[in-house]
């Protein structure tokens, strides 16, 4: 009896003191729990946002490419397409998991996406792209292979070809426009040069003629080697201006000197109408070229006995525009954006006549845009061209057209 | 069972596609031996012409099989028929393009300008995009673009019978030339066929879309 009323109250206490031990153990261990939960937590958000930013960065990547990628399936479906090729061709709809003949109706690409399944390496092809933009796309396509070798699907990369097309096109034009413009004048030359020596140059009437017409050739053919060479000049960008304010009414005069034999003989009036005052920001002798190259041709092209009026105004965005306004046929429309382009001619013989070489207009807007400006034309219907160039005006944004010093744009 | 159908429907649907996209090419690579006056390349489109042959016959092969063993209804049966019909008319488009090269052919042997034919390539390139607008409705389901191809019909034929008069006046002014006309007057009118062919397609696309058949109903009106 004795021993169990000793015994029992121990026994309580150790009960407790296990109850309390294990209560505090269950304490910790909740804890320990929860604070492994959270660890978790932030482990598994922390992955999720790695994984995210490396998709993200993956699709950035994809989408940025200038070039058109596509993924397809060992089934020929499109698994992946990058936004290139959505712009260049007119899907409706998702394009995933559609077939690859019923997007790009092409049996040569289905034909080259079949032997790299099976394989084989074929080399890229050219593909025409229809629609608004016709654009000429370079195919090339690769297996992509697992580790033990195996195809896994089809990576086709498109390249657009369309600009490099284009400038060749450009460049055999070019090429084939100088080798012209040269040979002209010389087959002139040589031709009066061999009557001369076949014995024209006896009578002295024909022997004046026939002088006259080398030099005038050859004349024409230094001015063009001349053109050809600044418009190389810009081109490689070795152009520097001498960029200084110029007042316009102090410039004007000395391009008019230059250009009043001609004028007389046509004979064309030049009204000069450039108020005092107006000052730009240019380079002395390239704006005079600028001018006499504009009031050359309107000269050349105006009527005779009609008038050519000079003017320039100041507009709000810091740029000063001249008008050079003949009273001429005028441009049709559709040719206007074209007369800037070199070589570009209206009418081919008259402009020889004239002793154009094809290039001024198109030195013209070089020059232009090398100071900062634009240049275009105007022909309204009722006759008549308005040539327009602007230049940045001086003493108003300084320290902005500084920066136009530097070389061509 | 209707799950097989499917598969075989969209492999039919992608086999004559294919050779819609031979058919395409060949028209446009016939215009171009014309207009380059390139012999090898003309020959190149007679000798593809087999390929498209070969094409109809799996094609009504595959048509008549699944017809026979699947027993389709509805859509899926609109969708054989209709893929039975393009496919008739896209061997066509292949003859007359074939015919068109042999043209090529002839002309690129023929030294002289290109005197009294400057419309051939401004309606070989319209017939080009008839023909490829007419497959796009086909791809895309789009019958409202069918019915504009369908439109475009008439204005293909007043074109060609201004070009046909246009080389009958030549031949009459210059009888020297009438081997060269001759060959300009098969290209227009092969030009005509194609833009026939693919209204035909495009007729049949708003059978297969819409289920109303709507052939004939322009020369009635």
């Amino acid at each position: 009896m004795l021993a169990w009323s000793i015994l029992l109250p121990l026994l309580a206490l150790a009960a407790t003191a296990a109850a309390l031990w294990y209560r505090r153990r269950y304490h910790a261990l909740q804890w320990q729990a929860a604070r492994m939960q959270t660890e978790i937590r932030t482990l598994q958000a922390g992955l999720q946002q790695a994984a995210h930013s490396e998709e993200a960065q993956r699709e950035a990547l994809f989408n940025s490419m200038v070039e058109g990628v596509l993924l397809l399936d060992t089934q020929q479906r499109v698994r992946l397409v990058n936004r290139t090729l959505r712009q260049w061709f007119d899907w409706s709809g998702d394009p995933a998991d559609r077939s690859l003949i019923e997007l790009f109706r092409d049996f040569r690409l289905q034909d080259r996406v079949q032997a790299a399944l099976s394989g084989r390496q074929e080399s890229g092809f050219e593909m025409e792209l229809p629609g608004k933009m016709p654009r000429i796309l370079q195919a090339n396509v690769a297996a992509v292979k697992d580790l033990s070798g195996k195809v896994q699907g089809i990576i086709v990369v498109f390249h657009d070809l369309s600009p490099l097309k284009r400038l060749e096109v450009v460049r055999r034009d070019f090429v084939a426009n100088v080798s012209h413009e040269l040979r002209t004048p010389l087959s002139m030359i040589r031709g009066a040069a061999e009557t001369l020596c076949e014995g024209a140059g006896d009578d002295p009437e024909a022997r004046r003629r026939f002088q006259e017409m080398i030099r005038k050739h050859a004349s024409r053919l230094s001015l063009l080697i001349e053109d050809l060479l600044v418009l190389s000049q810009m081109d490689s960008g070795r152009v520097s201006l001498d960029m200084q304010s110029l007042e316009l009414a102090e410039v004007v005069p000395a391009a008019l000197d230059d250009l009043q034999a001609s004028a007389a003989e046509r004979p064309t009036a030049i009204r000069n109408r450039i108020p005092c005052g107006l000052a730009v920001r240019a380079d002395r002798n390239r704006l005079l070229q600028i001018l006499y190259n504009l009031l050359d041709n309107a000269v050349k092209y105006g009527r005779p006995n009609g008038q050519i009026i000079l003017s320039a105004e100041s507009g709000r965005d810091g740029m000063v525009t001249v008008r050079v306004q003949d009273d001429g046929p005028g441009i049709p429309a559709e040719y206007l954006e074209w007369i800037f382009e070199r070589f570009f001619r209206l009418d081919r013989a008259r402009s020889r006549n004239q002793g154009g070489t094809g290039l001024g207009l198109s030195i013209v807007k070089h020059l232009v845009q090398a100071h900062g400006g634009k240049v275009w034309a105007v022909s309204p219907p009722t006759g008549g061209t308005v040539f327009c160039f602007t230049l940045p005006q001086a003493g108003r944004r300084e320290e902005g057209s500084d920066a136009a010093e530097s070389g061509p744009a | 069972m209707q799950r097989h159908l499917d598969q075989d429907l969209v492999a039919l649907k992608e086999k004559l596609l294919t050779m819609a996209s031979f058919a395409e090419t060949a028209v446009v690579q016939a215009m171009k031996a014309l207009s380059g006056r390139d012999a090898g390349l003309a020959g190149e489109v007679v000798a593809a012409d087999t390929t498209l042959d070969r094409f109809e016959i799996e094609l009504d092969e595959l048509c008549i099989n699944l017809l026979a063993l699947k027993a389709p209804i509805a859509a899926d049966l609109r969708l054989i028929t209709a893929a039975m019909k393009i496919n008739q008319n896209l061997e066509r488009v292949g003859d007359e393009a074939a015919k068109i090269a042999k043209c090529a052919r002839a002309l690129s042997y023929l030294d002289e300008s290109a005197e009294g034919s400057g419309d051939i390539p401004r309606l070989a390139e319209t017939v080009i995009v008839l023909l490829r607008t007419s497959l796009d409705a086909f791809v895309k389901g789009d019958t409202g673009l069918a019915r504009e191809c369908i439109q475009k019909d008439r204005e293909i034929d007043a074109r060609n019978k201004s070009i046909q008069g246009e080389l009958a006046d030549v031949m009459v002014k210059t009888p020297h030339r009438i081997g060269a006309c001759l060959q300009r007057m098969i290209v227009s009118k092969s030009l005509e066929r194609i833009a026939d062919h693919a209204v035909n397609v495009a007729e049949e696309v708003v059978f297969l879309y819409e289920g109303k058949d709507i052939r004939h109903l322009a020369d009635e009106s």
